[in-house]
């Protein structure tokens, strides 16, 4: 009786072990069918379409170039059962169910908006002061050559990957507005100006 | 034996849970490049473009089709880069002035996130899904396609004009009664 029971057991663990390969098998067939190589896919040649276009006067005097890494996690919800092998993944995937990595590079530009407003000028004989609006933030430039993405496992909706990359922008802004470039800003605005100003003249900048 | 097999796999799990159950904090990086620079720009083109993708499959196991409309829209500014006008370019004589300024080019590209929207996505077959990744790619290409095409759009024409007439608002206001502006020799694609 007890050599049955061992027989059976035995029976049993090979008959588990062949149901463990034919499923492997199957998935890695499946994986392998489905799976896309690095794929050298070339977009086909579509034409431009010009929306829209402005006449501006911006001149841009500073230049603040940052990476920000941006992040969104799933884990997995409830407690781990052990006895169901479907749950082992978790141990696996250390209890993150998904997640998407971006690595985003970014520039914010500052200086004069001009294209609302107009340089005033005064003139006397030894001097020239100009009547500048107080530069602003004119761009803040993110664009996908500049995008990497890191770490994706699970899928992401569109919505998740834009929202990723529109809360990077703000965080490269803010980092852009926490170092204070206005007086840089003002600085090279003068170097710009004094160029321009094709004589002696003293120069005096004076902003609203 | 399968009660200690099971609490040999219960403590492994226990201690995996307790190390991976804190969330990873991300390292903030403290990189940034500050620069001064000098660009007058007086043209903005909003460009839109229909990224268009045909993923046909080498392998003869992998059946089925992956196509892809992606929309997108890219703000593009063109000027001049003012830094690169020397001494020499700028000639007074009385109340006339001459000056000569570099050549018009593309001083900012920018895609907004919130423009980029997926318009058609067919998978058929055994193929996969087009990951973020792939999404990404595919932008990285539309994105040169926008910058090889643009000047086919007229926006540096539009850019010198522009330029032109800002800079001679600019030193009429100083005084002069006549101002030359000049470009230095054209490239081809304008």
């Amino acid at each position: 009786m007890y050599s049955n029971r061992i027989k059976n057991r035995i029976r049993l663990a090979k008959n588990l072990l062949v149901l463990s390969a034919m499923v492997a098998l199957v998935v890695i067939i499946w994986r392998t069918c489905s799976k896309e190589e690095e794929s050298n896919f070339q977009i086909d040649d579509t034409p431009l379409h010009v929306e829209s276009i402005r006449t501006i006067a911006e001149i841009s005097t500073v230049s603040y170039k940052d990476q920000v890494v941006v992040d969104t996690v799933e884990y997995f919800k409830g407690d781990l059962n052990l006895y169901d092998p479907l749950e082992w993944e978790r141990i696996y995937k250390r209890n993150i169910k998904r997640r998407l990595t971006l690595i985003i590079e970014g520039e914010v530009r500052y200086g004069l908006d001009l294209t609302k407003s107009i340089i005033k000028q005064k003139q006397s004989n030894d001097t020239v002061f100009l009547y500048l609006p107080e530069p602003v933030v004119l761009d803040v430039m993110v664009s996908p050559s500049k995008t990497e993405i890191f770490q994706e496992t699970g899928t992401w909706s569109d919505i998740a990957r834009v929202k990723l990359e529109l809360k990077a922008k703000k965080l490269i802004q803010q980092n852009a507005e926490e170092v204070h470039l206005n007086e840089k800003a003002k600085k090279n605005l003068y170097s710009v100006f004094r160029k321009l100003i094709a004589d002696d003249r003293k120069l005096i900048i004076h902003y609203e | 034996m399968i009660v200690k097999i099971q609490i040999l796999l219960l403590l492994g799990a226990i201690l995996n849970l307790i190390s991976c159950s804190n969330k990873e904090e991300l390292p903030t990086p403290d990189v940034h490049e500050i620069r001064k620079i000098g660009v007058l720009s007086t043209t903005e083109y909003t460009i839109g473009k229909i990224i268009k993708l045909d993923d046909k499959a080498e392998e003869w196991y992998k059946y089925g089709d992956r196509k892809i409309l992606i929309h997108c829209r890219a703000k593009i500014k063109a000027g001049i880069d003012l830094d690169k006008i020397e001494k020499e370019d700028i000639v007074v004589e009385g109340d006339q002035i001459e000056i000569t300024l570099p050549e018009v080019e593309i001083v900012s590209f920018e895609m907004d996130p919130k423009h980029v929207r997926t318009e058609v996505e067919n998978i058929t077959g055994f193929r996969d899904r087009f990951t973020q990744e792939e999404k990404n790619k595919i932008l990285k290409q539309g994105e040169k396609a926008i910058l090889k095409d643009i000047e086919k759009t007229g926006i540096y024409k539009d850019a010198q004009k522009n330029t032109a007439a800002f800079l001679e608002d600019f030193f009429k206001e100083q005084g002069y009664k006549e101002v030359i502006i000049n470009y230095v020799q054209q490239s081809d694609k304008k």
